[in-house]
């Protein structure tokens, strides 16, 4: 029997610019995906985007592998999950899906898989690692740039049931 | 500025869901696949996606492939290619007229900490076809001291409709609490 899925948990459109984006008060009690979509341009200059859980600065690393349209490139870090290579800037948007696989479970470090593309500049993906058993009850998304996510960035947060 | 917003709560009603749950495979003791069969019951779907969360119960090695297999064919009958990076560089590579679709390091072993895993989510498209030979693509990463992030794809030389996904490592068997979800897209 099929269960229908792929719930919309949050979305916001930012009405002033943001350094980040936080979605809190996540069920720890469910089970299965989150999926984070966005769609942002930055205010000036560009921004990026880092993906953090329950408040924390640590302990995350990450894989990944972009192009820039004339050269392909793959870089490890190992103290952000960074879901591009580059953000967004103040003309042409940034788009990321991200997923956190098995969200509320407390016997695995939390998978990320995202993609992301900037029509002018890259298309990218990234795998990363929160290494913590923690359930996620928020995530945030953070702009390590001066500059800020621009009126209009949208930020959506998604559930996808597992059982 | 900070922006912080609390919850709406799940929609749930409303609108009929074009996005849904079939199945889903925890392990509960050790594997040497995840399979999920009989699925032409879910014909009525025109894609399929599968979502897994794995990792190796061997601890030797380095981390592990995913290969998938259709239909439980063991022919030469398949053709891969991705591209990759492993965090110091990117490369691709290619296969045609083999036993199996090949990606990527997906998995850690298990020699590495309690708790890591690696991810991957798979998109059958037209699943059901008889017209086709079937394409499969999928993301896929790992990040466990072998780090990797791949984007695959695969093809069955098969216009048959896929009745069957088998999701396996290129050594070695999956670990207990590995966990593979199968979901249905529908079409017009």
């Amino acid at each position: 029997m099929a269960t229908p899925t792929y719930d919309l948990l949050a979305s916001t459109t930012l009405t002033t610019s943001a350094s980040s984006v936080t979605f809190s008060s996540i069920s720890a009690t469910g089970k299965g995906d989150l999926v984070v979509t966005i769609n942002s341009l930055a205010d000036s200059g560009t921004t990026n985007f880092a993906i953090r859980f329950n408040g924390t600065t640590t302990p995350y690393s990450s894989v990944i592998a972009y192009s820039d349209g004339s050269s392909a490139a793959s870089y490890a870090s190992s103290s952000s999950i960074d879901l591009m290579a580059f953000g967004g800037a103040t003309t042409m948007p940034a788009i990321v899906t991200a997923t956190v696989l098995d969200y509320s479970a407390t016997d695995k470090h939390k998978s990320v898989l995202a993609r992301g593309d900037r029509a002018d500049k890259q298309a990218s993906m990234t795998a990363g690692r929160w290494a913590s058993t923690a359930a996620v009850t928020s995530v945030t998304i953070h702009n390590t740039t001066t500059n800020n996510y621009a009126v209009g960035s949208i930020f959506n947060l998604y559930q996808l049931v597992s059982e | 500025m900070a922006f912080n917003l609390s919850l709406l709560g799940a929609s749930g009603g409303g609108a009929a869901s074009s996005y849904e749950l079939l199945e889903t495979t925890t392990l509960t003791s050790t594997s040497s696949s995840i399979t999920f069969s009989g699925l032409g019951s879910y014909s009525d779907y025109a894609h399929l996606q599968i979502r897994i969360i794995g990792r190796s119960a061997e601890g030797t090695g380095g981390a592990r492939d995913l290969y998938i297999r259709l239909n439980g064919d063991t022919g030469n009958n398949y053709a891969w290619h991705y591209l990759t990076g492993h965090g110091i560089s990117v490369f691709a590579s290619a296969g045609t007229s083999n036993s199996t679709i090949k990606g990527r390091p997906a998995f850690p072993r298990d020699g590495n900490p309690a708790g890591e895993f690696g991810a991957a989510v798979v998109d059958l498209l037209d699943a059901s076809s008889t017209s086709k030979n079937t394409t499969v693509r999928f993301l896929s990463g790992v990040v466990s001291g072998e780090d990797s992030i791949a984007l695959s794809s695969g093809l069955f030389v098969d216009t048959s409709a896929i009745t069957s996904i088998q999701l396996y490592q290129n050594i070695g068997d999956l670990a207990t609490g590995s966990r593979a979800s199968l979901y249905g897209i529908k079409g017009a």
